[in-house]
This record gives structure tokens, sequence and C-alpha cells, in this order.
């Protein structure tokens, strides 16, 4: 066991007697930093090594912040902050010159976007959330300041049956949008998948979109909100599309699976339950979704205790699943944040 | 001077574990979510922290497990082990494989199900990044964590678990977010190194229809956050989520 010697104290590594600029320091002055490198050469983590996961998280984050695809962001002090600013007005002025002169040039182009499973039942209501928020140190939006969106809404299908115009979130604005926000004529049940596309995005910064899965009780109390986020992902792993927890006592696992690609292919779910495993071919065509429950899939009641249980897809392509669970004693739908 | 050592090494998740007469957390660890290969042989070792002195209290460690394998173990098997009356324990999940990283990923997370009778804790969450996470976020003075909350309903508060990862203690506080008012500033507070600290607070009420609310907690060390929403008349979790760092780089899929 690691002896933890450093605890109060100012220094990353106690024993080396090293600070945290002064890693910063020895990162920069070598030419291909590693740990092992730092260890043999300095002593740092070499001796109780309960700093080793601090300098690794050090190292990882130097090396990150000048990897060539990083973003440069403006620091907080006050005179690189007003002359941000004025570059941003500058920017701005251009601009708006620019549209004057050629509204064609300046068209704003979708350039990222992110696919959830959006579900709307009497009880079931996805909203989606976008959050545009500055800078936490300069006050500076990476984006320079609104920020323009759109959503795409597929059914469950996968036939495009909405398409928002361009929708803004300004700066430090987190918006909620519920299905009456994004359809014109919002149906009472639906099921299917959105699509959250940004406009000329230079940064994701705060933007990576996440649904709410809001459950309403009888009587239209809100009983419930669980947070999901994108999982859009066009290779066919690494990708959580299993889960361990597939028969937990007293509630009943939900799942969400929708195809964000326009690839037509079949999928197997399987369910190991203790040792034996069982299957079922699911087809999906062209971003489909799909929602159903473990017990549907697989004919099961509930589990009054905890069970083996271990569900997972093998598919030639990536199906982004969500899986949710109706706690019963509670009444309550919590999920799988990933 | 030549290092045998190859270029990527796995290494460890972070997570907490709630446990006593109210909690069960459920650990699972299954290879197939990041791996492929069935020739190789994995295994998972999870480290319990006493909070107190911040030293490992207890390791466990699983047999050889195959990639159609799934290794799991309960808050329940634990207790045992554990100093008794404390309900949150910091840990690690140190899952592995008997050959390196193939890719950038070279973190296997576990899974976390939580339960609890009174219905105070629940939900299903994957054992955070320490490091090795392949992404890019913003560091500037200290770090940042992200969670968009969206509307504040009536009688809702929010109960935000900070997971330090490191031996040394770190500050940090909270601060609630809107287009009309600029961090508020809710909660704050120091976490002694391998342990979990909680704060907890109302979530305000929205005035407008879009008018939403996020939460930025700002910390000396990076932290693992996770944010849960609870029903404030009954005590009942209804939503157990985690947030994001502010990403310096564009997130093309």
């Amino acid at each position: 066991m690691k002896r933890t010697t450093n605890i109060d104290s100012a220094f990353v590594c106690h024993c080396a007697r090293i600070r945290h600029s002064e890693l910063l320091e020895i990162f920069s002055e070598s030419s291909n930093p590693s740990y092992e490198d730092f260890k043999q050469r300095y002593g740092i983590g070499a001796q109780c090594a309960s700093c080793e996961y601090e300098v690794q998280a050090i190292l990882d984050e130097f090396l990150g912040s000048h990897a060539p695809d990083i973003v440069h962001l403006p620091k907080g002090h006050i005179r690189d902050r007003i002359l941000d600013r004025a570059d941003s007005l500058r920017r701005w002025l251009k601009n708006l010159r620019r549209q004057r002169n050629s509204k064609e040039e300046t068209a704003p182009k979708v350039n990222t976007r992110a696919c959830m499973f959006f579900v709307h039942t009497g009880a079931l209501q996805s909203s989606v959330v976008v959050s545009n928020i500055n800078n936490p140190e300069s006050n500076i939006n990476p984006n320079q300041g609104t920020v323009l969106f759109r959503i795409q809404v597929y059914d469950s299908s996968g036939s495009l049956v909405q398409e928002t115009k361009a929708l803004t979130v300004r700066p430090n604005e987190t918006k909620e949008l519920f299905i009456a926000d994004i359809f014109d004529h919002p149906a009472d049940d639906f099921l299917g998948s959105v699509y959250v596309e940004y406009y000329d995005l230079v940064t994701t910064n705060t933007l990576r979109p996440y649904c709410v899965l809001n459950y309403f009780g009888p009587g239209g109390t809100l009983r419930s909100r669980q947070h999901y986020h994108d999982k859009l992902y066009t290779g066919i792993i690494p990708g959580f599309v299993q889960s361990p927890s597939a028969l937990m006592p007293c509630r009943e696992c939900w799942v969400a699976m929708v195809n964000c690609s326009t690839h037509e292919f079949d999928a197997i779910l399987s369910l190991r339950l203790n040792s034996e495993i069982r299957r079922v071919t699911q087809h999906f065509s062209p971003r489909q979704s799909v929602f159903l429950s473990i017990s549907q899939l697989f004919g099961l009641g509930i589990a009054d205790s905890a069970v083996d249980a271990h569900f997972w897809i093998d598919s030639e392509r990536y199906v982004m699943t969500y899986y949710f669970w109706h706690v019963l004693e509670t009444d309550v739908w919590i999920g799988q944040h990933h | 001077m030549t290092s045998d050592k190859p270029e990527r090494e796995w290494v460890p998740t972070s997570f907490f574990l709630a446990t006593g007469d109210d909690y069960t957390t459920e650990i699972a660890f299954s290879p197939r979510q990041i791996m492929r290969n069935t020739a190789l042989r994995y295994a998972s070792a999870i480290t319990v922290y006493d909070p107190k002195s911040g030293r490992p209290c207890y390791r466990t460690r699983s047999q050889p497990l195959s990639l159609e394998d799934c290794y799991r173990i309960s808050s329940t098997t634990l207790q045992p082990h554990l100093p008794v009356g404390i309900e949150l324990f910091y840990c690690e999940a140190f899952n592995t494989a008997d050959a390196p990283p193939p890719d950038a990923n070279v973190a296997m997370p576990s899974n976390l199900h939580y339960m609890s009778k009174s219905g105070r804790l629940q939900g299903d969450l994957g054992s955070n990044y320490i490091y090795g996470a392949p992404r890019k976020a913003f560091k500037g003075q200290l770090y940042y964590d992200h969670f968009p909350l969206g509307l504040g309903f009536p009688g809702m508060m929010l109960r935000v678990f900070l997971m330090n990862p490191y031996v040394r203690p770190s500050d940090f506080r909270v601060a609630l977010t809107s287009k009309t008012r600029r961090n508020r500033r809710t909660a704050e507070g120091q976490v002694p190194g391998k342990s979990v600290g909680t704060v907890e607070f109302d979530i305000p009420i929205s005035k407008g229809r879009h008018s939403g609310l996020a939460i930025i907690v700002a910390s000396e060390l990076k932290l693992n956050v996770v944010y849960g929403t609870v029903i404030r008349a009954t005590g009942v979790m209804c939503g157990l989520d985690h947030g994001h760092p502010f990403l310096n780089q564009l997130l093309i899929h």
C-alpha cells in the first residue's frame, strides 16, 4: 500500500519537495516529458509514490494544453480582457459589415452536431438543455457571444418530422426546451431522437447538449429529473452498450436505443442471467429509435433482489444506448449517466 | 537509459462508495465496455480509502476475468472491512488487461448502481476519470466543472458530491449561473485528500419559460463532481448525474 505523506502540504511531491509551479517548469523544459523520465531524473513520485496520480494528471493536462488542436482562450488579466473585448467588438463590426455586403457569404453553417434519445408521453417528457457559459475566469465567451443552434427531430421509424429555425443561446444562458418549444404541432405521444446542431462553433466549451428525462406522477407533479447527454459515435467501439444492472431489485430497466446512422442493420441484444444467455434480434432501419424494457425484451418479471444479469448489444454499427430504471418503491425514474 | 515500460498504461478511475444501513452500492466491471480481445485476461482491483487518514483501508481484487465475465462486488460485502459510522468512502477502481491499452482510452471504468431503502440515494454512474481522458479542458487558476441544471422547479434541491482523488486537500466553491445573474456563490468548503465531500442547497425556481440555470464548481485540484437532484419534501433522490469541464476543443462526432 502507498504511504500518504504529503497531506496538508503545498508540495505536489513532498518527498522530492516539488511544487506545482516547479513541476510545470520542468515539463516545459523537457522536449519529451514523461512521468517515468521525471521519476528517474528528479525523484518525483519515486519514494512514497502517493503523488503519482496527481503528477500524471498534471502532465496529462500539460500535454493536452500543448496539443495542436487546442483552442486558446483569453487570460483573465484586465489588460487582456480589455484587449479581447476590443478585438471581439472589431470582429463583430467586421462581421456586420460583411453581412451587409453579402448575406450569402456569411450565412452560418452547421459545424457540429450531437444526437440524443427523446420521448414524450403523459408521464415521461424529455427536454433539451443547452448551456452557453462564459469563461469562468475572464467572463469572455469563447464562442464570441450568442450561439446559434437548431434541433432536428426524427421519429421512431427514422423520419425527419421537425426542424426548428435557428435558435439562440446567449452568453451565460442555459436554455431548456420541451416538446412544445420544439414542435410546431406537438404530438401527445412521441418517441424518437433529437439532433442538436450548432452553427460556426469555435469550441464546445459548455455546449455539449443534454436531455432531461422529466417524470410527472399522478396529478402532473414533477417526480424526477434525470439528465443524459449525447453519445453520438459513428464507429463501433468504444461505447457503453452494456449494462450490468439490468435486473436490480424492485426497479424495471428500460433500454433506449437509437441508430444515429443512415445504415440499416441487425443487432443482437443479449442478456446473461446467471449462466444462461438469452438473445433477441433487433432490426434497425436508418435513424430508428426503440424504447423497450428488459421485461418486454426477454419475457422476465421484476426482480425482488439483485440478480447477476448482464445486458449487452452486439452489432456491426454503433447503437446509441441509454438505460433508465423505473424505481417502483419511490416512483421515480433514474438513468445511467456515463 | 531505456525503459521496458509500454507507452500507454491502464490507469485507475474514482468513485464514491455509499454503504451502511440505508445505502447499497453495486459495483460491476465488464471488460466488454471498451475491449473486444477475447485472448486477453482482465482484472479489477477496488481500493477503499479511510477519509480520516487518507490511506487505503481495504483493497480487493477480482480473479482473472475473460472478456465475457462481469466482476461484481457489493457494499454489503465490503462493509465488514471498513471503518464504522461512515456512509461515503472515496474509492478507486483499477481495471486492467494483461496487455497495454490499444488506444488513448486508457481507463476502463466500473459501473456503480446506487440504491437506498429511504430513496435518499439512487442512480447509476460510471467511475470517473482521474486522468487519462483524451480531451482538452480549460484550466485557469482553478479547475472548473459545469453542469447544465436547466429549469428550476419548485421543491427541488441539489446535493453535490465532490471526490478528491489526490492526497492534498482541495478548496472548492459552487456557483449558480443564469443569463441575468452570473455566478452566485451558493456553497464553498474543502475536501480532504482521498475523500468525499457533499454540499446541498435549494434549486432556485426559474422565472422565465426558458430561463435555466447552470452549476459551476471551481476547485484547487481536479475534483470529480457528481450532482444529485433531490425532492426536498421527501428527501428522495430523483436524478444523479455528472458534469463536464469547460472543453477547449470542438467535439465533432
